[in-house]
């Protein structure tokens, strides 16, 4: 998480204004939905894993974390798509021309728009959405709610993980049950000091005249219209190869 | 259970944003007017979700040896109620997604409406009920923290049942097999779930009984059962 | 006699509970002066700092402010945090947004200032803490010497009258503290009245015109640093001890009213090294 979040914020593009990545990243997994996963899905995969590593200079082996754990998923998934299970006379499991073509076409479109998920994660920081939620109608409430959240959740996270090391030192996870009490035990006390941290919190706030709604100043960033028109053509181009090979594959 | 991005087809995955959102707009307007009324829920409410996010990052014990994480859908409805819960878990499964990669933001509408809306609904219903019936408090939490972690579960099997129904057996089929693929994590999990639920609420029942009532405003939920 | 600018006057704070935090309290802060409330751990010093700036409202006796004892509604509250500005202990407690250029707008916005104005505070008090070049950083990157910075030129960019700091070089290294305390000593030339809670008798020592003797939720007394710092009676009461280089310009037999020269570790070395080798 730690990683992931640094790659945003440190990467190449991280200067260039949100909607010059939001919307082409949106505009390919678009395409990924509409058009036949199998063909487009490999180059969408792969012009994004270029633009990560060969554009934003975000390492390889970050982009690749950040498809494993998903990945897992698709292996304990993707098998079961290709077997059909019949059992209306006993049980029969049976392999299918058909299932086949189900999983694999599933797995190109899961890995493409994961790829797209990758590089909204790893090129923008969360913060940088914000505009961009306010926009489609989030209220402005939620919005400093959810800034707010993420502000926090780090130092929730960092408390967490410090608080099990501490007691995993003190062999607080040697047995199940021991495990079992020292987690709901380490829950508990998050729970407690992360309300005890909104308490405080407040009242650091209303020392710097908190009225209620956590206004700051958006940083100024120019769009550059050559660049976005530049990744819309690209994502263009994509979509119109994609459609292509799609009808020259059988 | 977090579906992987790009797993359900575009319609599905359309259908399913489209079921949850009534229930997080509805839920987003019930919250903005809360903040608008007692602006330091704004803050409580922004911890409560941060919460929730590192209870995801906490390993749990588990037996079947996998890495396996607490989803705090129980623990949250207890606590704030199913209404408010739709927002702080949409809001958690958000950041998941682009801060950790688990789930997606294609699946967003279907995980919502499994971890978000399905799970919580039903552990506080069964927190009510089971406390209306004067279970005690302990076996309430726990019934409610496992069988709502149970029904996200069985939610999210059948959410990818629909999707990818059996070719020889139809929906019930693939239901069955998508039960039986992730049962073996999920099953020891809810139960596991439950179990740390009942640790949690007794230590803030023990312990953190001014913080409990700090979240008074939030009628019929475990605050009501702070000891003062 | 002038009148000082922010008093405390017969303050008693009772935690709902019914805890006594503090009792009988009277406390006054002149315009340009640096006042340490010195005092050990839990003995109430934090709940007094958060009744100067109004975030607790006393359960009798007064704050006054200007001479006149403050209302507690909202413009009242709005008027008297832009000119007292609190900077608490722990910087998460006060840094909320993303990146540290907006979390300092944040104060500068609640006043109500143009776009403008804002960005020219934000920078001023960038620059004032030497932190130009985090300002596009994400806060929760920073070490926590680089937070207590940023918490700081949060409140700096308000420009309040009054700086109150609680216990400002807790958890800082030797480096950190002595930039913390160039970058106060400037706000003091300008014209600033600084005030910080410490149990530390030598940071009090060294660097207070002022010290309020803090023990047990009350001010046990208020006067020059020198002369509280050396009134052993007092500090034994208070559970502290005097600080060690008073004790050494003391005991090289220095007269008590050339104390307040040898405040510094290189004064008192220097006296040293005037004197005959052992």
């Amino acid at each position: 998480m730690r990683a992931i979040d640094r790659h945003a914020w440190n990467n190449g593009w991280r200067n260039w204004h949100p909607a010059e990545k939001l919307l082409p990243a949106f505009g390919l997994l678009l395409l990924t939905l509409v058009q036949p996963p199998l063909t487009t899905g490999p180059l969408v995969l792969a012009s994004l894993v270029l633009a990560m590593v060969g554009g934003a200079g975000v390492p390889l082996r970050a982009v690749l974390g950040m498809l494993l754990a998903p990945l897992l998923f698709l292996l304990a998934g993707i098998p079961f798509l290709a077997v059909s299970m019949d059992f209306s006379n006993g049980l029969a499991f049976q392999f299918s021309a058909e299932g086949w073509r189900l999983a694999l076409s599933t797995a190109a479109r899961s890995l493409a728009a994961i790829g797209c998920l990758a590089f909204l994660a790893l090129t923008t920081p969360l913060t940088d959405w914000a505009p961009l939620l306010r926009r489609i109608g989030v209220p402005a409430g939620v919005v400093e709610l959810i800034l707010l959240i993420y502000r926090l959740i780090f130092i929730f996270v960092e408390r967490t993980l410090t608080g099990q090391r501490a007691q995993q030192a003190r062999l607080g996870y040697s047995r199940f049950d021991r495990s079992l009490k020292s987690l709901g035990l380490l829950a508990g006390n998050v729970f407690q000091r992360g309300l005890a941290q909104a308490r405080r919190l407040e009242i650091g706030l209303a020392a710097r005249a908190y009225d209620g709604e956590l206004r700051v100043l958006e940083p100024e960033r120019a769009l550059s219209w050559p660049r976005l028109a530049l990744a819309m053509g690209g994502v263009g181009l994509i979509g119109l190869a994609g459609g292509m090979l799609a009808r020259g594959s059988p | 259970m977090h579906i992987a991005e790009g797993f359900l087809p575009p319609l599905h995955a359309l259908a399913w944003t489209g079921i949850a959102l009534p229930f997080v707009v509805i839920s987003a307007r019930r919250i903005n007017r809360l903040m608008r009324q007692q602006p330091q829920i704004k803050l409580l409410l922004a911890a409560a979700a941060a919460f929730a996010f590192a209870l995801s990052a906490l390993k749990l014990p588990s037996v079947t040896g996998s890495c396996s994480h607490a989803t705090g859908t129980g623990l949250g409805a207890m606590l704030f109620g199913p209404s408010i819960m739709a927002v702080l878990g949409a809001i958690v499964l958000t950041f998941q997604a682009l801060l950790l990669g688990h789930g997606g933001l294609t699946t967003l509408g279907a995980n919502v409406f499994s971890m978000a809306v399905v799970g919580p609904w039903i552990a506080y219903g069964l927190f009510r009920a089971a406390r209306g019936v004067n279970l005690p408090l302990a076996g309430s939490v726990f019934l409610a923290a496992m069988l709502g972690d149970l029904a996200t579960y069985m939610m999210s099997a059948g959410q990818l049942a629909l999707a990818f129904p059996d070719p020889a057996s139809g929906i019930t089929g693939s239901f069955l097999k998508f039960l039986g693929v992730f049962g073996p994590t999920q099953l020891p999990l809810a139960v596991i779930e439950g179990l740390l639920t009942v640790v949690i609420v007794n230590f803030l029942r023990e312990y953190s009984g001014e913080e409990l009532q700090s979240l008074k405003f939030l009628p019929e939920t475990l605050a009501v059962e702070a000891r003062s | 006699m002038t009148l000082p600018l922010l008093a405390a006057r017969n303050l008693e704070y009772h935690y709902p509970g019914g805890i006594r935090a503090l009792r009988a309290l009277d406390l006054k802060i002149d315009q340009g002066r640096k006042l340490a409330i010195l005092g050990p751990n839990g003995s109430g010093k934090t709940t007094l700092l958060l009744h100067l700036n109004g975030t607790f409202r006393p359960t009798q006796g007064a704050i006054l402010l200007d001479g006149h004892a403050v209302a507690y509604d909202r413009r009242a509250l709005d008027c008297w945090r832009s000119r007292v500005g609190l900077v608490l202990q722990e910087p998460d407690d006060q840094l909320f947004a993303a990146t540290v250029e907006q979390d300092i707008s944040f104060g500068p916005l609640n006043l109500g200032l143009s776009e403008a104005a804002i960005r020219e505070r934000v920078n001023e008090a960038l620059a004032a803490l030497e932190i130009s070049q985090l300002a596009p950083c994400p806060i929760h990157t920073l070490s926590f010497g680089q937070k207590k910075r940023v918490a700081i030129a949060g409140v700096l960019a308000m420009r309040p009258e009054i700086l109150v700091l609680d216990e400002p070089t807790a958890g800082l290294d030797p480096e950190g503290m002595n930039h913390l305390l160039n970058v106060l000593q400037q706000r003091c030339e300008t014209g600033a009245t600084l005030v910080f809670s410490t149990h530390d008798v030598e940071l009090a020592y060294a660097w207070a015109d002022e010290v309020a003797l803090f023990h047990q939720g009350t001010v046990l007394h208020q006067g020059e640093a020198t002369a509280v710092l050396a009134n052993r009676k007092l500090l034994a009461q208070a559970h502290l001890r005097p600080p060690l280089l008073l004790e050494v310009a003391e005991s090289l037999g220095v007269s008590q009213d050339r104390l307040p020269l040898l405040r510094t570790r290189e004064a008192v070395l220097a006296l040293l090294r005037g004197r005959p080798q052992f």
